[in-house]
């Protein structure tokens, strides 16, 4: 199991990640502050705010990620973000065999800092878009970005990948 | 001439009904889109005062009320000059009157008379600036000073930005680029080509500017002008209503003032926060002087086409996602105010607005075959800048209607302003290029920021293909998604989001 705890800390160590915890229960960590974005490789000094929801089943559950930037597009489901702002940035399944896999090889410490990453790459990469599409005034999402299908279409893309593989 | 060519010229006069009159600009002939015309051979003076960047870009109320007032007071002296001098207030910019002093209508050279009428509202304008301004600008004033040129020019009623007299012609636009360069025109000096100048006064057939201080004239220079339109333009600013008591309050921006910009209607005095952009038609006065040596039938084509292009910043500014100001034409150089969404600040627009409204300038006037026709070989230079907290007062302006003439003069000031007219003016810079100041560069996405190269101290230079290029492989890398390394031997799957 990936301790949830060991996953925050990893977070907030992250370089670009300016995250502090807001409250703890037994069930969920939330950290509110900023993410610097740079995926892509491309360096610019804007950060974006964001709202952090870590679960105590971190290997299940992807932890809930909401930007609070004006810039975000509010396009639904073309553009992975729920009513709530909040963005869905990867297939769960994905994330639990990924996860799943890398718990099975290293320690649970290591594989929290690995859970950290993965998410802020996912997290960032999802948001340089959204930036994207407001600098260049995209309303729909390109056909030649990735994504999964939506619902049990992207299951299934997934799975029939996974297999192949 | 050729008499099938239609000619919509009408006197000056009567141009300046119509502009007076805060109507839409008539045309000629509304089926075909003629714009009213009016030529006028005289002198083009352009007026300037300085004053420093703490009081142009003032934070608090106080100050910034006390700036928009210290504008309001040039504008009246230059309604009053105006009168006095029998001159034409063709522009009110921001600490900048635009007077044509017409004369004979096919003279090569300025008459004496209108040479004497020049002397005289450059000794009365600038002694009553520094008379009436200085007191209030205090030590921030650093004077005022001017440039003339002659020759013919036309003009034309535009209803950009709230409405202005455009004129195109070299004597127009030599003076107001004499302005902007280095070595700056000396304080209480009227700037003008000696080859305009009586032999008395230093004239001479050498392609040079030749500065009068025309506030306390010598011997040689008294036998040009009269002090009486000083004290005309005195008594005139002392028997004038005085403004009423906080007439110049400042306010920041709200949903009106984002209203009010968006339509075109007019604003009260805003602080506002965004990057100045002005373009620059590159080339465009070679046509002209081409065309004033061709003669009336060219030049009266060149105005038409140049018509064709008046109202595109309006539809540069439906097109572009930022909010937008549109300010007046001055000559050939349209100027917009970019602004973040109501209720933002400019932090996040930094790493892109300057690129993309580059772009977007270059692509929205290329959609429309019309518009480059219009321009024949002329190309668009332009210059964008915000500042930030460091350098700039973080991309804050003063933007206010001033009240001259019976209507209304909208204006702009602050660092930005000045810096993006810098940026267009500054030398070597041509059509195609993008001129942002250094302190702007900072805050791109990197990969559009290494596309800015240095020019002199302060400014930074793009060649369009370049911020083309830039862009296009900022779209290839926003398609791309690729799986990274991460601390562990093991790595981090390709980004894909997903939607249940």
């Amino acid at each position: 199991m990936i301790p949830c705890d060991a996953f925050v800390s990893a977070l907030k160590t992250c370089s670009g990640v300016n995250l502090r915890p807001v409250s703890a229960c037994a069930l969920l960590t939330v950290l509110v502050g900023s993410l610097q974005l740079d995926g892509d490789g491309i360096v610019a000094p804007l950060t974006a705010l964001c709202t952090v929801s870590v679960p105590r089943d971190i290997e299940v559950i992807i932890p809930r990620l909401a930007c609070h930037e004006h810039w975000i597009h509010n396009g639904g489901a073309n553009w992975h973000i729920f009513s709530d702002r909040s963005l869905c940035i990867e297939l769960p399944e994905r994330w639990q065999k990924q996860l799943l896999a890398i718990s099975r090889v290293f320690s649970p410490k290591d594989a929290a800092k690995y859970a950290a990453e993965y998410f802020l790459n996912s997290a960032r990469w999802l948001l340089t878009r959204h930036r994207y599409a407001f600098e260049n005034g995209l309303a729909e999402w390109p056909q030649n970005w990735p994504q999964w299908a939506h619902g049990e279409s992207g299951r299934r893309e997934y799975f029939s990948q996974h297999k192949a593989a | 001439m050729n008499t099938t060519l239609p000619t919509p010229l009408i006197s000056v006069d009567e141009l300046f009904t119509e502009f007076r009159s805060g109507r839409a600009p008539a045309m000629f002939n509304a089926s075909a889109g003629l714009p009213l015309t009016a030529f006028a051979n005289g002198i083009h003076v352009y007026f300037q005062i300085g004053v420093t960047l703490p009081l142009s870009a003032a934070e608090d109320d106080e100050s910034a009320e006390r700036f928009v007032e210290l504008l309001a007071d040039f504008a009246a002296i230059g309604e009053g000059a105006a009168q006095i001098a029998e001159a034409r207030l063709l522009e009110i910019q921001s600490g900048r009157l635009h007077f044509l002093l017409e004369d004979e209508p096919y003279s090569a050279t300025p008459s004496i008379s209108a040479l004497h009428r020049l002397f005289s509202l450059a000794h009365a304008v600038i002694n009553a600036s520094n008379e009436r301004l200085e007191p209030k600008a205090g030590k921030h004033w650093r004077g005022c000073c001017a440039a003339a040129d002659f020759g013919q020019a036309a003009l034309l009623h535009s209803s950009v930005g709230g409405g202005s007299i455009v004129s195109l012609g070299n004597p127009a636009n030599r003076p107001a680029k004499r302005l902007d360069q280095e070595p700056a025109v000396n304080v209480g000096c009227l700037a003008l080509p000696d080859t305009l100048l009586p032999k008395e006064l230093g004239g001479g057939t050498a392609s040079r500017w030749i500065e009068i201080d025309v506030r306390k004239p010598n011997e040689a220079t008294r036998e040009f002008l009269t002090s009486n339109y000083r004290s005309q333009l005195q008594n005139y600013m002392s028997t004038r209503a005085a403004w009423r008591p906080r007439q110049f309050r400042v306010f920041q921006p709200n949903p009106a003032f984002y209203e009010s910009a968006g339509s075109g209607g007019a604003v009260n005095p805003t602080w506002i926060q965004g990057f100045c952009f002005r373009a620059d038609l590159d080339g465009f006065s070679k046509q002209i002087a081409s065309a004033f040596a061709q003669g009336q039938e060219a030049v009266i084509q060149l105005v038409n086409r140049f018509h064709q292009v008046l109202d595109f910043p309006h539809i540069y500014a439906r097109s572009i996602r930022a909010r937008a100001l549109v300010l007046p034409w001055a000559g050939d150089c349209a100027t917009i105010l970019l602004l973040p969404p109501y209720g933002e600040t400019i932090t996040s627009e930094r790493t892109s607005l300057p690129v993309t409204a580059a772009l977007e300038w270059h692509k929205a006037f290329g959609a429309d075959r019309k518009f480059e026709q219009s321009v024949g070989n002329a190309r668009w230079a332009l210059g964008i800048a915000a500042g930030d907290v460091e350098e700039g007062n973080d991309g804050h302006m003063l933007v206010a209607d001033l009240p001259a003439l019976g209507r209304t003069f909208r204006i702009s000031a602050g660092w930005a302003s000045r810096r993006s007219d810098d940026a267009c003016q500054y030398p070597g810079v041509v059509g195609g290029d993008t001129v942002i100041t250094k302190v702007d560069r900072r805050h791109l996405w990197s990969e559009h920021a290494e596309k800015f190269k240095d020019i002199g101290s302060n400014l930074a230079r793009a060649p369009l293909e370049s911020l083309k290029k830039a862009a296009e492989e900022r779209a290839r890398r926003a398609a791309q998604s690729v799986t990274t390394a991460s601390s562990l031997p093991a790595r981090i799957p390709a980004p894909r989001p997903y939607f249940p």
